[in-house]
């Protein structure tokens, strides 16, 4: 349904809507600001004041007035004035008739009403010269407007800025022109059609000399039309420049020559060959504005294999900057002004400096085009134009950021492209919208430059980058992509989120000790101060554990403390089991932990049998296409071969599938039905399922709803309170009785098959079955039935009705019906409509039943597992996890520590084919050559040196370096809460006392995820892991050095 | 909906009918509608309630019209003896609705020509045209008929009666105004189109300047190519002097005798000088400032109506600076979408309009009917106050036209133009059951053959499918009608069917 807004706030269009409402002055800060007039750049952070759209002040350090307001975009940051377009599309159109026109304007093409131009504004490009057209030899009047901004005043920036005109091949096409005489007589005729000029290079130098003399005051010869005297003088008087479209050296050559003796003020364009005439080009003081042939958003362009055949070359501007030819750099006419700084890096090859090339799209153009007094650089004074980079500005990954336009902000990466997505998935439909909104809003992506980056695995980049994106690390390499409107960062090094491989950071102080059961998942929150401060001390992981444990062991979890999303958060539950083999009464060690293993070893047998049995399970061709074949043999069974009752199994099965089908509710009722206000018959599609009382379904029905409706309801069956006469009716006629409850009739024909050929109107039911009990061979089951059977005949019919109601897009539906000799009998309501139906079933089958089944995964055990497939064990929780770690899906820890105890425990360990990490392992250093390749890993007690007493100093043993040199995978452990942040200064202690600082950030990372089995989510910087980084100033590991940022997920803890 | 049963049948059975037969077939038609039979004697209407929109409304009131001019209305009117009374107890009397701007009624609406002022859609109306017809049938009895939109400076515009199988029958004002477009026409840009409407002027004044010269030279250049043209010097049209307009002045233009200025130039001066109206044609918002551009630089913005289609809506600022009026064409409610956000938002456009207290016009050319009082009931529904919505269908486009003293509402002294509908004039379930033009009965629903094929089923006799409703035509059913007797050779025997 449309609602109509009535536009009342007719000033305030669109746009407005994006613009700032406040007049005061805006602060914009970056890392740095290039004012281009002068090649200066503002590096380390500077600062432009501006107020009332115009630069009230630029530099590092400037005053700011209280009442300002501050954008800061951050020290990575690069403003450069808003860029250019020398070339644009927005005032083309079609020519004139004439040859040369002067007063066809450019600002008459210019819809002032149409939206911004976001693709380009978008791009960084604020104004842009505008052409009415680019056939013609003279067009007419060109102009400088903004890309934004309300109203002709707000837009114009010069008008007219030039004459605009073309001499090549394009403009030389020139209409024949006619003049209509009225009233046409016998003498004059229509008139014939006049051929005009230029058709050559020369034809068109002739006419620009013929219209030069007119503009001068010269005589008219009235060839180019009547109108264009006036124009043309006026503009020659206003010393208006004439901006001419030349390309090959020989039309520049002419135009150049020309420009001189007439003393045109002229700015030559497209200028394909122009280097060839830098010299005379740079000696006449012509202007050039260089049009880049390029369409790099297509496929590769065959223009022939001729000599005369002009390959594209970019090396021009660098020849024409070297004779100090005044530069501006556009994309050719046929690309949008997006492309222009692409254009720009492009036109460099050849040696054009970056400066020059930016300053080819800013104040270049700005200047050649007589604007340069308010747009083109950053100076006090000028228009606040700008535009925002994530980076150098010619340069390919560079991105923008934002763009200003007169003081506002019009475009914003970050902000546009979400109101651009959740739009987009708003339009995607009423689903869409509910997951964009329970979609955690995503941290745009982010762009890391580091000089050294630390992938996590022992390799270092140097220079290296990484892009984050949607939570996870999309690439990191020496040098990555950078998505339009990423955030880039830049910084020394680079390196993942340290894991602390034992913590309590998240247990605020609880002592309990769990159950096996207990799965920390369920107490994670989001989080909090503390959790971002140890995550701004590099520890973006933990693996947390409770500070008790119990016998048969706890789980541990991992996860990222300072996340702020759930579903991100947690990074694996349960990651670890740990278990205590080391008891105070020492005869007690281990016995706990070997009884559990001992048990956990018949689990997994049980497991491993039932895995081996499913393995070789042939499972049967898929259930229910049989079932209906089945049936269909058995009705013809029935038919046609009454001897046949032989065939015990097919009976039973049979038999089940009478008592499922004979419900009269189940399945799929069907019927045309018309529905007003429509007069064409519609489907009617009603699912039904009840349980004896509870009904539910769904309805299709397009007129009711243009969405399934799904229905609940009450299905009742009670007796029908009839006249004895019809009471008794049913129950003669076996047939009719049939019909009214279905299911009677099937259970009897299941039971007998040959009763169908005999005469139809005979003795009651109940008789019937009595005469068939002897045959059957299972007397017990028989005997069930034949009470049933009995119940069911003596029993009158029973009214069968339900009531449903659902809610359908129209509105609420009501139904309610009866179910009547296999139909369906009812009424349906919406609103004040009621329509009554008479419904056929379809389908006795709920289709939707058996989707699921399909659906499931192989593994995964049935709950109704199909006949001769192997039985799915119970799953013991007690005993899952050891399970699970003889698998090598989970890490084992255990807490063990004198070294006849750990030789006990990993034996132990490893008959149950596990290799545990050892925790605490006091002594561990001392049998490190007879733990290698035994166990999973070390965690070892903090301290890092170990002294024998006895020794003294010469014993002094660094033992994280003992254990990494005989083998022993190693990793740090905080055993602490917020103490986790302190847990990189014990590794780079590790490393002043020792130990290689290669393996410590290991242990920090990679080997920690890898011991922990986290390591496809998290302890390396590789594509697809998530994206936890740190930044930086110096080399990891230094005491030095310090954590800069932090990003958790993609997103940055702040 | 829409009452056009098609005239022609399918092409095949028309093939039957002899020329001869279609003509008697349309005249028949047109005739009992259209035949001007305007009265010179007296004329009663009593209804239940009189619509004056010039006052309150008159419950159980009369009109009285003398010689085609209303003389008396009232509730307490002594009705002459003589008057033919019309008294319709339940029906309610409401003004002649007024067309301000119609490109329809000729036989083609556009002229190839870039600047033809000295055309006049006069040439070019067809009287008996379908559209005439159906505009006594939407109670329409006053239409400015002018050229399309496919032009820069178009032709003079005539307002007409749909009455009368003459132009001169239906003659209301000859000089209904000059067509211009700021739209592009086909195959111009807008800047090539504001350039062609400044050069028509520039022009103007080139020709003005060079004729001034030539005269104080003592040439007579004007006088002999007004002879060539053929124009009479001496006539009625061609008195006074020219005198050029306010916005520029050519100096010793007075000089020049009227009827000495050449034929092609003469509208636009009429134009300059304020002397003729001018309906501008503005298909999008930046299509009005550029209009008024020309308005303002050529003095005839006090003159001028803007022709808007739905979308100039945005440019309402610079309408209600330039306080001209408006004819508002296109869908009443404007969509748009935003680049950013995707939403999609609607404007009620003749809303916006009110608001902003620019005098508008509706129009019948429109996307979803043809009817003005269509237009009126369905922006009362969307918002508009219903005096406003009522008056945007008479007396503004009255004014507009510069005929408020004569239609626009039913006061003494105006032109006898009175629609009798079945109810209130908004309702859906109402209908011009009469319409009284200049005091003639011109339309009486009751008799409207086309009305009665659509609603009976009954073919207006003379069609092709005349003979029964709905019938299905065989071809050896429909008889050759011509007096030959031939059937057409081409023609296969009908076959026999099981």
């Amino acid at each position: 349904m449309r609602t109509v807004f009535l536009a009342l706030a007719l000033t305030a269009p669109l746009v407005a809507s994006q613009r700032d409402a406040l007049d005061g002055a805006v602060a914009l800060k970056a890392g740095s600001i290039y004012l281009v007039d002068g090649g200066v750049v503002l590096d380390g952070g500077a600062t432009i004041l501006i107020r009332d759209g115009h630069i009230e002040a630029v530099g590092k350090n400037i005053d700011l007035p209280a009442d300002v307001r501050v954008v800061d975009y951050g020290p990575d940051a690069v403003i450069v004035p808003g860029l250019i377009a020398a070339t644009s599309p927005y005032g083309l159109g079609v020519g004139s008739q004439r040859t040369a026109d002067f007063g066809v304007r450019a600002l008459d093409n210019l819809d002032l009403f149409a939206k911004d131009p976001l693709e380009d504004i978008s791009a960084g490009v604020t104004a842009a010269y505008i052409a009415p057209t680019n056939s013609r030899l003279i067009g007419g009047q060109g102009a400088v407007i903004k890309l934004s901004g309300e109203g002709l005043a707000e837009r114009l920036v010069l008008g007219p800025a030039a004459i605009d005109g073309s001499i090549t091949e394009d403009a030389r096409n020139t209409p024949g022109y006619w003049k209509p005489p009225v009233p046409a007589t016998a003498d004059i005729g229509l008139g014939l059609q006049q051929r005009q000029l230029p058709q050559t290079a020369m034809g068109a130098i002739v006419a620009l000399h013929e219209l030069v003399d007119i503009a001068k005051g010269g005589k008219d010869s009235g060839e180019y039309g009547p109108s264009i005297v006036a124009e043309a003088r006026e503009l020659w008087q206003k010393r208006t420049p004439w901006r001419i479209e030349a390309e090959s050296a020989y039309e520049i050559r002419a135009l150049v020559a020309f420009a001189e003796e007439v003393r045109l003020p002229l700015i030559l364009g497209g200028a394909r060959e122009a280097d060839k005439l830098s010299t005379e080009l740079a000696g006449a003081n012509v202007p050039v504005i260089f049009e880049v042939d390029m369409m790099p958003n297509s496929g590769g362009r065959d223009l022939g294999r001729g000599d005369e055949v002009t390959w594209p070359r970019y090396d021009v501007c660098a020849r024409l900057a070297e004779k100090g030819v005044n530069l501006a750099i556009t994309p050719a006419s046929n690309m949008r002004p997006r492309n222009i700084r692409y254009a720009a890096a492009l036109a460099s090859r050849g040696g054009l400096s970056a400066d020059a090339a930016l300053r080819a799209i800013t104040l270049g153009p700005a200047e050649i085009l007589g604007v340069s007094q308010r747009i083109g650089s950053i100076a006090v004074g000028k228009d606040a134009d700008f535009c925002v980079l994530n980076g150098a500005p010619i340069l390919a990954t560079s991105s923008v950021l934002a763009t200003w336009i007169s003081g506002d902000e019009i475009w914003n990466a970050a902000r546009d492209t979400a109101i651009q997505t959740e739009a987009r998935a708003k339009a995607a439909g009423a689903f869409g919208a509910d997951a964009a909104r329970s979609q955690p809003r995503l941290p745009g992506p982010v762009v890391i430059e580091v000089e050294q980056l630390y992938l996590g695995d022992g390799q270092i980049l140097s220079p290296g980058q990484i892009l984050l994106d949607k939570g996870r690390i999309i690439e990191a390499s020496s040098r990555v992509s950078h998505p339009a409107g990423a955030n880039v960062v830049r910084g020394f090094a680079a390196m993942p989120g340290m894991i602390d491989s034992f913590s309590y950071l998240g247990l605020e102080g609880s002592q309990r000790t769990p159950d096996a059961e207990f799965q920390f998942s369920r107490i994670v929150e989001t989080g909090d101060s503390t959790d971002r401060r140890v995550a701004k001390a590099g520890i973006t992981t933990v693996l947390l554990s409770p500070r008790g444990v119990n016998p048969a062991g706890v789980n541990l979890m991992a996860y990222k403390p300072a996340g702020d999303n759930l579903a991100t958060m947690i990074v694996e539950d349960p990651a670890a089991m740990r278990m205590m083999w080391s008891d105070r009464n020492r005869m007690e060690s281990g016995r706990v932990v070997k009884e559990s293993l001992a048990k956990a070893l018949e689990y997994k047998k049980k497991w491993d049998s039932y895995e081996e049995a499913k393995a070789k399970w042939v499972p049967p061709p898929p259930a229910p296409v049989v079932a209906i074949e089945e049936k269909k043999d058995a009705d013809k069974e029935k038919k046609t071969d009454e001897a046949k009752e032989g065939d015990k199994k097919e009976e039973k099965k049979d038999d089940k599938k009478k008592e499922e089908e004979g419900d009269p509710v189940n399945g799929i009722w069907e019927a045309k039905l018309i529905v007003p206000p429509y007069s064409e018959p519609s489907n009617f599609r009603l699912r039904l399922e009840h349980d004896g009382t509870k009904l539910t379904g769904s309805l299709r029905c397009d007129p009711l709803s243009s969405s399934l409706i799904e229905l609940s309801g009450t299905y009742t069956e009670t007796e029908k309170a009839v006249p004895a006469k019809d009471a008794k009716k049913p129950a003669k006629d076996a047939k009719e009785s049939g019909a009214e409850g279905d299911k009677d009739k099937k259970e009897e024909e299941g039971k007998d098959e040959a009763k169908k050929d005999e005469p139809k109107k005979e003795e009651p039911k109940k008789e019937d079955a009595k005469k068939d009990e002897p045959k059957k061979d299972e007397p017990k089951k028989d005997d069930a039935k034949k009470d049933d059977a009995k119940k069911k005949g003596k029993e009158p019919p029973k009214e069968k009705k339900f009531e449903a109601t659902g809610k359908g897009t129209r509105g609420e539906v009501h139904l309610s019906g009866e179910f009547k000799d296999g139909k369906l009998d009812g009424k349906v309501m919406l609103g004040e409509t009621a329509v009554s139906f008479v419904l056929e079933r379809t389908s006795k089958e709920l289709d939707y039943a058996r989707r699921p089944e399909r659906r499931r995964p192989k593994d995964e055990p049935k709950v109704e597992s199909v006949k001769g497939e192997p039985k799915t064990p119970s799953i013991d929780p007690r005993l899952e996890g050891l399970r699970q770690a003889m698998l090598g899906n989970r890490a084992l820890i255990v807490d063990v520590d004198r070294d006849d105890e750990i030789l006990e425990c990993v034996a132990a360990f490893e008959a149950a084919g596990i290799r545990p990490i050892l925790f605490g392992a006091a002594d561990a250093v001392k049998l490190a050559s007879k733990l290698r390749g035994r166990v999973g890993g070390v965690l070892l007690s903090p301290a890092v040196l170990s002294v024998d007493p006895k020794l003294g100093v010469g014993s002094l043993t660094n033992r994280y370096a003992e254990l990494a040199a005989s083998g022993i995978p190693i990793a740090f452990k905080s055993e602490a809460e917020e103490g986790a942040a302190e847990l990189p200064l014990l590794a780079s202690y590790a490393v002043s006392q020792g130990l290689s600082p290669d393996v410590a950030l290991r242990a920090l990372t990679s080997g920690a995820a890898s011991m922990l089995r986290i390591d496809n989510r998290v302890g390396k910087l590789a594509s697809g892991l998530d994206g936890d980084v740190l930044l930086l100033d110096g080399p990891p590991l230094e005491p030095a050095t310090s954590v800069l940022r932090v990003w958790v997920a993609g997103k940055e803890v702040r | 909906m829409q009452f056009r049963p098609s005239l022609s049948g399918p092409t095949r059975t028309m093939s039957l009918l002899s020329p001869r037969a279609v003509l008697l077939a349309s005249a028949v038609l047109v005739l009992p509608l259209a035949a001007p039979a305007l009265a010179d004697g007296k004329l009663a209407i009593k209804v239940g309630r009189i619509i004056t929109l010039s006052g309150p409304d008159i419950t159980n009131g009369a009109i009285l019209i003398e010689n085609g001019r209303i003389t008396a209305i009232g509730a307490d009117l002594k009705l002459p003896w003589d008057a033919i009374v019309i008294d319709q107890p339940k029906m309610v009397a409401f003004p002649g609705m007024v067309e301000a701007h119609s490109a329809r009624g000729m036989d083609r609406p556009n002229e190839n020509i870039d600047v033809a002022p000295f055309l006049s859609v006069r040439d070019s109306i067809d009287p008996v045209g379908f559209y005439f017809e159906d505009s006594l049938r939407w109670g329409i009895t006053t239409i400015n008929v002018q050229q399309g939109p496919n032009c820069v400076i178009g032709a003079q515009g005539m307002v007409v009666k749909p009455v009368g199988i003459t132009i001169e029958d239906m003659l209301i004002k000859p000089d209904g105004g000059l067509k211009l477009s700021a739209a592009p026409k086909q195959g111009y840009s807008p800047a090539t189109q504001q350039q062609a409407l400044r050069s028509a002027f520039s022009d103007l004044r080139a020709y003005l300047e060079e004729t001034v010269r030539d005269k104080q030279q003592g040439g007579d250049r004007s006088k002999r190519e007004a002879l060539f043209q053929g124009r009479d010097l001496e006539g009625e049209k061609s008195k006074g002097k020219a005198m050029g307009g306010n916005a520029w002045k050519v100096e010793g233009l007075e000089a020049i005798p009227r009827g000495e200025i050449d034929e092609k130039q003469e509208p636009l001066l009429a134009l300059v000088e304020g002397k003729l109206a001018a309906f501008f044609y503005c298909a999008r918002p930046m299509d009005v400032q550029r209009a008024l551009e020309i308005a303002r630089a050529n003095g005839f913005l006090a003159r001028t109506t803007l022709v808007c289609n739905t979308a100039c809506w945005k440019a309402i600022d610079a309408i209600a600076d330039a306080g001209v009026p408006v004819v508002l064409e296109g869908p009443l409610v404007n969509l748009e979408r935003d680049p950013i956000t995707g939403k999609e938002m609607e404007t009620f456009v003749p809303k916006v309009f009110a608001d902003k207290k620019v005098r508008f016009a509706l129009s019948s050319s429109n996307t979803t009917t043809e009817s003005l009082w269509f237009q009126a009931a369905t922006s009362v529904g969307l918002g508009l106050p219903r005096d406003t919505a009522l008056k945007a269908i008479t007396i503004v486009p009255a004014e507009i036209l510069g005929l408020q003293k004569r239609v626009g509402s039913l006061e003494v002294g105006k032109d006898g133009n009175v629609l009798l509908f079945s109810g209130d004039p908004l309702s859906v379930t109402s209908f011009v059951e009469h319409v009284i033009v200049e005091g003639a009965h011109v339309y009486d629903r009751s008799k409207d053959i086309r009305v009665k094929a659509l609603l009976e089923g009954k073919m207006p006799p003379g069609t092709s499918a005349a003979a029964e409703p709905g019938a299905k035509v065989e071809p050896s059913a429909a008889k050759p009608h011509d007096d030959t007797g031939t059937v057409p050779l081409d023609e296969p025997a009908p076959k026999k069917k099981d």
